[in-house]
């Protein structure tokens, strides 16, 4: 299944051989957001949230064909 | 003491004076500096039921033990009052360099006491202290203030001003430096503007003194290399607070027209990608290696930020996806000498009065042209402006709607909807200055993180323990977006010190802080009481978003609460108990708070 990802801000850099923060990857079915962190090589206790078409996702969620998934870095203060 | 300069200077606006006196070392010990030391100062300078806009009250500048050295993200300053705004304690902090610039003349502390007879700019460099006539600047916006100054004394001096808002005692005022930093909340303005204090001016040519000069240059350069320049942190470089906007809009927790809904459709034209669109520069506080600050130039507008807490409570919160509007508000409130988190609030506020017919402001959500006319119309007091510049809490005994007046002591909520992160509901109803997100920020953790936001399991403890950490990190001070462990706390004070400090003393020493704060709003006559929330989110689910259908059951909230108290030390009506406060040694000023 194919689905669009998005790395952002610092996490970016797990990205540079995909060509930029925001891309297309082919994944098998039955890929969950926590094995998708992982397939993309970003250490999970960098990352703060994963969301799913807009909203906050459980990191057990299966994904599903065409899904848009961004993967946001720690952030402190406010 | 190494790191410390030994010197508070004290300045009498009314005398016309300026003494030197020796720093309290036992205070300096037990509370540190920044947001701790101002606590002990105050409480000491200030009689119960002083008017925060009278002569009587202080204003207290204060950096800590590490600022002016190399330790990384240490230019932070701490000003300390009572605030009008809420009468309780107040403190703020801004960035920049005029932290570092006063503890290179000399000083730890500047107390500043009476009222001058004229507008004034206080001017202090190295030990001459000044007062210089400013009624030439009285009137003028922040910026041309401080251009105006620098050009008069030189472009090495760093300023603190207020704006026409400051001077028309304004109770949501900021006072201003470099332009766009701020210390923003409480009216620390309207302070300094009733003591017709228009601007501070400092340079500074000394340095500070640590104890192992070689073993705090080597524990800082480790910091900076393994625990600051690191993908935890280095999202204050690569995006600055507009990257929350997109965790608040995905954990939808993103206020929305007056914290009527927690997602907001134009959140993209606010989010960081836009952001960085119309980026040009980048900015950093003395010693930072992050440089969360962004310069912009979306269309004619032109800011340092907007900052997360405007895109989103002046931004969505008032029904604006236009970054352009956002940024010539953020501009209009910097120059204006206005916190924009509350300018923000009291418009919103106003537009939900409007919509629902209960008093016409002529207001409406994504109405950006009246929008963009309140900033000045609030900081002159014309027009619906002076209505609005009351604050949402005096607004709303005023015109009603009490319920939905988003507001915790009179401080107006800043950029987290708590329905979607319930120990940021407590982290409000607790702060001790109101509405305020600097005092705990669980977001972090729970909407923004793995754990679960919508219980109240758990949360009491998480709460106090972030209480404590940025009561102490605060006290040093150091940056909120370093996210630094009490261990390496505890490393940098040991090597500027010169005595070994450990993460114990220090947590005990955030403890001790958070407690005063209490025992100073006790002594002013608030309670456990006055621990609340609007009722808005207690009762009302919110519709959209990851948090739809959610709201806090009031006695989840009261459990919550009497969990916490209970986990501090504190009565079943929020006063510290005796024991507590002896262990931390604050016995002798709770007999002074009535305990």
């Amino acid at each position: 299944m194919l689905l669009t990802v998005r790395l952002w801000g610092p996490l970016a850099r797990y990205a540079e051989e995909r060509g930029g923060p925001e891309f297309t990857l082919e994944v098998a079915g039955g890929t969950t957001v926590d094995a998708l962190v992982d397939l993309l090589g970003v250490p999970r206790e960098y990352v703060s949230m994963v969301s799913v078409n807009g909203a906050k996702a459980a990191r057990d969620r299966l994904l599903a064909d065409g899904d848009i998934v961004h993967v946001l870095p720690l952030v402190a203060g406010g | 003491m190494s790191a410390y300069q030994g010197v508070v200077l004290r300045v009498d606006l009314t005398a016309r004076t300026a003494r030197r006196e020796p720093l309290n070392e036992e205070w300096a010990r037990l509370f540190w500096g920044g947001k701790g030391l101002g606590y002990r100062y105050l409480f000491e300078e200030l009689a119960p039921g002083t008017d925060p806009l009278g002569p009587g009250n202080k204003l207290l500048l204060v950096p800590g033990p590490l600022t002016g050295t190399v330790v990384p993200c240490s230019g932070k300053l701490t000003i300390v009052t009572r605030s009008p705004a809420t009468g309780t304690v107040l403190d703020c902090s801004v960035g920049g360099h005029f932290a570092g610039e006063l503890r290179f003349a000399g000083y730890d502390l500047v107390i500043i006491e009476g009222r001058a007879g004229e507008p004034t700019v206080l001017r202090i460099n190295d030990g001459e202290v000044a007062f210089e006539p400013a009624g030439d600047l009285w009137g003028r916006g922040t910026h041309e203030t401080e251009h105006r100054l620098l050009e008069r004394w030189g472009a090495d001096n760093r300023i603190l001003s207020i704006g026409p808002a400051g001077e028309n005692l304004v109770p949501f005022a900021c006072i201003t430096a470099e332009l766009y930093r701020q210390a923003g909340r409480g009216g620390v303005g309207a302070v300094m503007g009733s003591k017709n204090l228009k601007a501070i001016a400092v340079r500074g040519t000394g340095a500070v003194r640590a104890a192992d000069v070689g073993r705090l240059m080597e524990v800082a350069l480790k910091a900076l290399r393994e625990d600051v320049l690191t993908d935890t942190n280095l999202w204050a470089y690569t995006d600055g607070t507009p990257m929350i906007v997109e965790l608040s809009q995905n954990a939808g927790i993103l206020p929305t027209r007056n914290f009527q809904e927690g997602t907001f459709e134009g959140y993209q034209n606010l989010s960081s990608p836009a952001v960085q669109a119309v980026r040009s520069a980048k900015k950093g506080c003395l010693s930072c290696g992050l440089g969360c600050g962004n310069y912009i130039r979306p269309g004619r507008a032109a800011v340092e930020g907007p900052e997360y807490e405007t895109l989103s409570v002046a931004g969505a919160n008032c029904g604006i996806g236009d970054l352009e509007a956002v940024a010539a508000f953020n501009a209009a409130c910097d120059d204006l000498g206005l916190d924009t988190i509350s300018a923000g609030g009291a418009v919103a506020f106003a537009m939900e009065l409007t919509e629902k017919g209960i008093h016409d402001f002529g207001l409406r959500f994504g109405d950006t042209e009246r929008y963009l006319a309140m900033p000045g119309l609030i900081a002159r007091r014309e027009g619906t402006g002076a209505e609005l510049a009351a604050g949402v809490k005096r607004m709303a005994e005023r015109f009603g709607g009490l319920d939905f007046a988003m507001q915790v002591k009179g401080l107006e909520f800043p950029g987290y909807e708590p329905r979607g992160s319930w120990a940021m509901a407590l982290a409000y109803a607790t702060a001790p200055r109101g509405a305020c997100h600097m005092s705990a920020w669980p977001v972090a953790e729970e909407a923004y993180g793995e754990r679960d936001p919508f219980t109240i399991e758990g949360k009491a403890e998480l709460v106090r323990d972030l209480q404590h950490y940025n009561a102490f990190k605060f006290s040093l001070p150091l940056c909120d977006f370093w996210a630094l462990s009490w261990e390496a706390m505890a490393e940098l004070a040991s090597a500027a010190l010169g005595r070994e400090c450990t993460p114990a003393e220090l947590q005990l020493a955030g403890e001790r802080i958070f407690n005063l704060a209490r025992l100073f709003n006790l002594r002013e006559g608030f309670t456990g009481r006055d621990d609340t929330l609007p009722a808005r989110l207690t009762r009302d689910p919110l519709p959209s978003g990851a948090a739809a259908g959610r709201f806090i059951p009031p006695e989840q909230f009261a459990a919550m609460l009497a969990e916490y108290y209970r986990l501090r030390g504190w009565t079943a009506d929020g006063k510290p108990t005796p024991e507590r406060l002896a262990a931390l040694g604050l016995a002798a000023l709770g007999a002074r708070a009535g305990i």
